[in-house]
């Protein structure tokens, strides 16, 4: 069977909707700055790919009643929006939704607690009823009447393409018709202090893929295929953006937070993708990297990838620059950057590079440029060892 | 169901391993500290984990050592964990140490419910698939749905399918390792998970 995107929603520093996305993709403008909605004192040290919208803002965009409802469901929601118009679809009684997060409804749990510490206050003691991964894709589930299975998956930073990879396999089985896959994940102290305390955050802008990279910059966002088969996608008439044609998930079995020496992890990872997809390494016209920035991560995935291509290595960029590292959506958004990138032809440009990496005989894809793209490998790794690919391709048409 | 899986709880002061009572809380150790001892086992990475990791460690342990994982390739055992609050416990432990000024790496990196996962992958040089899942209760007809799909579409021959949840005082941990051997029905699922 294959799988058919019939559409894609996406919410990141770098624009609400998919049509901003990819402006600010070809303008290579980041979306990573000062933060001004996050209530964190690292706001004053570090840089982060925020959402210029606060909570009240997006429940007001989104006529949300009630303040019981997390930034990472409220996200989710603007960005499945987008998806089920794209896909133009109407009745979600049989549609499945698996939803990826790892913050879930930590940012109401904090703001709940803040109160509770200063003030004794516990009104409004609901707000920490949004605080678990399973709450906050069930409360969007019931805003869009998705009554198809419901999952939420919660793999660290690999998260939103196992969800894909989920979703595809379920269609696979005939568990379900449709189903709307993805991530989300919003901004909140807990990470950001969290992050901060692992010592590899950047307090500048983050520079992915360039040998004076000094970690990451955190983000937040969400973004949502649509997926089904082709052929039931065919026969609604559905316009295809593109396939999924292959995802692999590998354990690296090395460390709970670093990523092995020799990218095995994310050289199996890559590997049983392509073989799932059925393609060999010469099919691959661009690799979305992971990429986040970190010294630790773009050495080892250089390396994976390097053991999987050798010499005839395709282009590849990482788009963390623009987003910042979104955790859980990062997946998510990363397989809607590839679909577009599929969609207009063109090569996602990599920020912040002025030095080569040493032992790489590569340099990142610097510019937009127009290019045939057939097949595009999107990378996700995350802590506990968790490594995910997935493979998306153009239409062919028959 | 023929044969039967193996499988193990660890459940409020007691491990089960094939429904048989295997070890249970004398008082001298933390509970997961005990069933480390009895288990006569040296690992010291396992101090370090937190309170999920070393459910999801033990319980682990008990099942892939009597599950012959000699018949499979390092990549085909795959990992299907699911829980209700995720890293909850870990999540408050470390928002204590934010509270208090100084936020602990070692703590942070336990704010994630896959991570007793990797430590199983680590100890057991497993490179298969992981996946965690956050859901309201134990669903054996969906869990069991996905640990077929893991069987026929993909690299994995067998699945560790587990539900680990702990608030630190009180344990639920059920681990049954499944594969093309074992035909189990949902029912039957629900038939070991309930059981002691």
């Amino acid at each position: 069977m294959r799988i058919a995107v019939t559409g894609i929603g996406i919410i990141s520093a770098i624009g609400n909707g998919a049509e901003d996305n990819f402006r600010a993709l070809m303008e290579k403008r980041t979306g990573i700055g000062k933060a001004t909605v996050l209530d964190s004192t690292l706001t004053k040290t570090h840089l982060f790919g925020e959402i210029k919208h606060t909570d009240a803002q997006l429940r007001e965009i989104l006529g949300w009643q009630g303040t019981a409802v997390s930034r990472t469901s409220l996200l989710s929601v603007v960005a499945i929006a987008e998806a089920i118009k794209d896909a133009d679809i109407e009745d979600l009684s049989e549609v499945g939704l698996i939803s990826a997060t790892s913050v879930s409804g930590m940012d109401r749990s904090e703001s709940f607690l803040g109160d509770f510490l200063l003030n004794g206050n516990t009104a409004e003691v609901e707000r920490i009823t949004t605080h678990d991964g399973g709450t906050t894709t069930r409360q969007v589930a019931h805003h869009f009447g998705i009554g198809g299975p419901i999952n939420t998956v919660s793999t660290a930073c690999s998260s939103g393409v196992n969800a894909i990879a989920m979703g595809a396999r379920m269609l696979r089985q005939g568990m379900v018709q449709r189903v709307i896959v993805g991530g989300t994940d919003g901004l909140c102290r807990l990470t950001a202090n969290g992050f901060n305390s692992l010592m590899i955050l950047d307090t500048e802008w983050c520079r992915p893929m360039s040998a004076d990279r000094a970690g990451l910059n955190l983000g937040e966002g969400a973004g949502y295929l649509v997926i089904e088969p082709l052929e039931v996608a065919e026969a609604r008439g559905a316009k295809v953006l593109a396939t999924v044609s292959g995802w692999a998930n590998t354990n690296d079995a090395y460390h709970q937070t670093a990523s092995s020496p020799d990218g095995d992890g994310a050289f199996r990872s890559m590997k049983l993708a392509l073989e799932k997809a059925g393609l060999s390494t010469s099919d691959i016209s661009y690799i979305n990297a992971h990429g986040t920035g970190t010294p630790n991560n773009d050495q080892s995935e250089s390396i994976a990838i390097d053991r999987l291509f050798g010499a005839a290595k395709p282009p590849i960029s990482s788009t963390k620059a623009y987003t910042g590292h979104t955790l859980a959506a990062a997946g998510a958004i990363e397989a809607v950057f590839s679909v577009m990138a599929l969609q207009h032809q063109r090569l996602l440009p990599n920020l912040n590079h002025s030095q080569p990496i040493a032992e790489n005989d590569w340099l990142p894809v610097l510019e937009p440029k127009e290019a045939k793209l057939n097949h595009v490998l999107s990378n996700s790794f995350g802590f506990g060892g968790n490594n995910s690919s997935v493979v998306l391709s153009g239409v062919v048409q028959s | 169901m023929n044969p039967t899986p193996t499988y193990c709880h660890i459940r409020e002061g007691e491990v089960f391993i094939n429904g048989e009572l295997f070890c249970q809380y004398m008082g001298d150790d933390p509970f997961l500290v005990g069933i480390y001892r009895h288990l006569g086992l040296s690992y010291p990475k396992f101090f370090k984990m937190d309170e999920l990791s070393r459910l999801a460690f033990l319980g682990s342990e008990m099942v892939l050592i009597r599950s012959e994982l000699e018949r499979f390739a390092d990549d085909e055992v795959a990992l299907l964990f699911a829980n209700r609050t995720s890293s909850l416990m870990t999540d408050g432990q470390f928002q204590s140490t934010l509270e208090g000024g100084i936020p602990s790496p070692a703590l942070f990196v336990y704010t994630l419910p896959n991570i007793g996962m990797g430590e199983v992958c680590i100890r057991h040089k497993l490179y298969g698939e992981n996946n965690f899942l956050v859901m309201e209760y134990f669903d054996p007809r969906q869990l069991l749905q996905h640990v077929r799909a893991l069987l026929q579409q993909g690299v994995s021959k067998s699945v560790l399918l587990a539900w680990v949840e702990t608030d630190g005082e009180h344990h639920d941990g059920f681990f049954v390792f499944l594969d093309g051997r074992t035909e189990i029905s949902s029912d039957e699922l629900e038939e070991l998970f309930e059981m002691r």
